[in-house]
């Protein structure tokens, strides 16, 4: 039986061309006469292209030894296994198969030749372009996904552009336009890179935001209700004619929480802040919590058993008993004892007297939380609890099991600077070799996603991997709430999806 | 008694592999009970890495062939000397040192970089 040896890297190569393999082993004793022979094979018996027998001598020691193979055709579907042997005086000594297999075919080559953004300078929402020229230097057309990563005075997001493009054919890529990005909505030393290109963008200046909180079952102004930026810790006390004011804002948009005793807390979005004036948002009604009645919620069977891509259907009935028009907040939250869950919520606007229903949407437990075990599943009026059931979610038959979230961040308050951990454990259930993927991102209080984690590789049936292998940890770089995901695959398929979060003050 | 030289090839013989060596030697006089003995040793026959067991033959006086199966040992990368052990009615009667030794290969796990 062959064992498995590792190879760096996982190579595509065009048909007919010649590449040097340098294989590095320790063979012992030293002083033996050896070939060794590196060949390529769809079926592992018919050598569709080798090196041929090479001699070396033994070291006793690791030792380099060059292999020169010429490719054969295109791959046949899943490419081609890579062999090595090991022979002296005609004995085969040493047999091992690669992990990964060598595909031939047409070869996609797309890079990014630079990236440029003008003007330079700019103040806080003043326009830019920010342009990334990519070429594909390979012999077909294709796409290749690109990670572009914007910097912003030490905090970093990181997302993926997709580029397609035909062989020896160069393209512009409207940066902002792909990711939906507005480089100048925040002040700071902005930094733009990919594949080692970058471009660098400064933004100076400060904004200011203004508006009216009043409640919508009196019409009259409140005073002493408070307003947040979500991202900055600073708390703001509307005055005597419920009017607020906050100044000096680094960000062009983003949100503000609006609360008072006894009435629902409204999050109002704002943008297309410029720098130097100050934007009014108007009048931000707050919802008293008594002008809506609960009526009735439906929950899962207690001890229903789920599994990782199974759906939840839960849902409530509520009322507005009020002669206003109410806001009503419905949450459903799936959580492990102890530790923070994970919430998809609504926000409905009930006339006097309506009654509705929010329910029946499902919830795969792959979007919600892919813990394995004992679960709450609880439901939320206005923050309030109305009903809680205990359910448990196994791993999905035939693919990978996700476990064991060493350290997972709690929501707690810490401080900033302080760093936060997460561990996955991944392990394969099938009954043959998968491929993996796992992708772990925080979300900073500002609104950008720094990815911590992206990594793959292929699991042997039964084996596991620990992602990450070492300690790696976020550090809260900013004041407000940081939200983490992880996600994994098997062999290109979502499996799993989890969340957590942590404030930092 | 210094054991004597015996003439054999330089075998690469694989961990954990059995096999039998043939040994080839005339015994006088004929009738006696004996033993025979192959076993192999890195450290100069302090140590038996692997042995036959002593395997019984009556002598025949003239040159006799004696099966000893030996399991290479399960400690690779090594080469072994081979030694042979003739005895009769407790006493060593003669001893041999194979002239080559048994190279019991190991191949470590290789890594591939592509160029």
């Amino acid at each position: 039986m062959r064992s498995q040896v590792l190879m760096i890297e996982d190579p595509a190569f065009a048909p007919g061309s010649t590449h040097t393999a340098t294989v590095s082993v320790p063979v012992s004793p030293a002083g033996m006469s050896c070939t060794a022979e590196l060949w390529l094979s769809a079926d592992g018996v018919t050598k569709a292209a080798s090196s041929g027998a090479v001699p070396f001598t033994s070291t006793g020691a690791q030792q380099s030894i060059s292999l020169v193979i010429t490719m054969p055709a295109m791959s046949p579907s899943g490419g081609y296994a890579v062999y090595i042997d090991i022979v002296s005086d005609g004995v085969l000594v040493g047999s091992y198969q690669a992990i990964e297999n060598v595909s031939v075919g047409a070869l996609v080559d797309i890079r990014v030749d630079r990236i440029s953004i003008s003007p330079t300078q700019v103040t806080l929402g003043q326009p830019v372009t920010c342009i990334m020229r990519c070429t594909n230097y390979g012999n077909s057309a294709g796409s290749r996904d690109i990670v572009i990563t914007i910097a912003n005075d030490g905090a970093s997001v990181s997302q993926t552009i997709r580029v397609t493009l035909d062989a020896g054919r160069s393209s512009d890529v409207d940066i902002e336009q792909a990711l939906g990005a507005d480089l100048s909505a925040e002040v700071g030393h902005i930094t733009v890179s990919a594949d080692g290109q970058s471009a660098t963008l400064d933004v100076s200046g400060s904004a200011a935001i203004t508006g009216v909180v009043k409640a919508a079952d009196i019409g009259l102004p409140v005073q002493g209700a408070t307003v947040q930026l979500f991202g900055m810790s600073d708390q703001y006390l509307t005055d005597a004619n419920g009017r607020f004011t906050i100044i000096g804002l680094p960000f062009a948009s983003g949100y503000l929480s609006v609360s008072y005793p006894q009435y629902v807390t409204e999050s109002v979005p704002f943008q297309g802040l410029t720098n130097g004036a100050t934007k009014d948002i108007g009048v931000v009604n707050l919802t008293p919590l008594s002008a809506i009645q609960f009526v009735s919620v439906a929950l899962p069977a207690a001890g229903t058993n789920y599994h990782v891509g199974d759906s939840i259907f839960a849902g409530f009935r509520v009322k507005n008993v009020s002669a206003q028009a109410a806001y009503v907040n419905l949450a459903l939250t799936l959580s492990v004892a102890g530790a923070w869950g994970n919430t998809v919520s609504t926000q409905l606007l009930l006339q006097p007297g309506q009654v509705s229903d929010w329910y029946g949407t499902p919830y795969p437990l792959q979007q919600i939380a892919a813990r394995l075990g004992a679960q709450q599943l609880t439901a939320y009026v206005n923050s309030v609890a109305v009903g809680q059931v205990g359910i448990t979610v196994g791993p999905t038959p035939g693919t990978i099991t996700v476990v064991n979230w060493r350290t997972p961040p709690q929501q707690a308050l810490v401080a900033a600077g302080d760093a936060g951990t997460w561990v996955l454990k991944i392990t394969n259930v099938s009954s043959s070799y998968l491929s993996w993927r796992a992708l772990i991102q925080v979300q900073k209080p500002s609104g950008g996603v720094l990815t911590e984690i992206d990594t793959s590789g292929n699991l042997a049936p039964g084996a596991h991997v620990l992602v990450p292998s070492g300690s790696v940890y976020i550090k809260y770089t900013e004041a407000g709430g940081w939200y983490w995901t992880a996600q994994t695959w098997a062999n290109g398929a979502l499996q799993t999806t989890d969340h957590a979060s942590t404030n930092a003050y | 008694m210094g054991r004597q030289p015996l003439i054999m090839k330089d075998p690469i013989l694989l961990v954990g592999s059995a096999h039998t060596a043939i040994v080839n030697v005339p015994v006088s006089p004929s009738g006696m009970a004996c033993t025979a003995e192959l076993f192999l040793s890195a450290d100069g026959e302090k140590t038996k890495a692997t042995t036959s067991g002593a395997i019984p033959f009556t002598s025949t006086g003239i040159v006799q062939s004696i099966s000893l199966p030996v399991v290479m040992p399960t400690v690779g990368g090594i080469a072994y000397g081979v030694y042979i052990n003739i005895v009769s009615g407790g006493v060593v009667i003669a001893a041999y040192q194979g002239t080559e030794n048994v190279i019991v290969p190991l191949v470590g796990a290789p890594t591939i970089a592509w160029g």
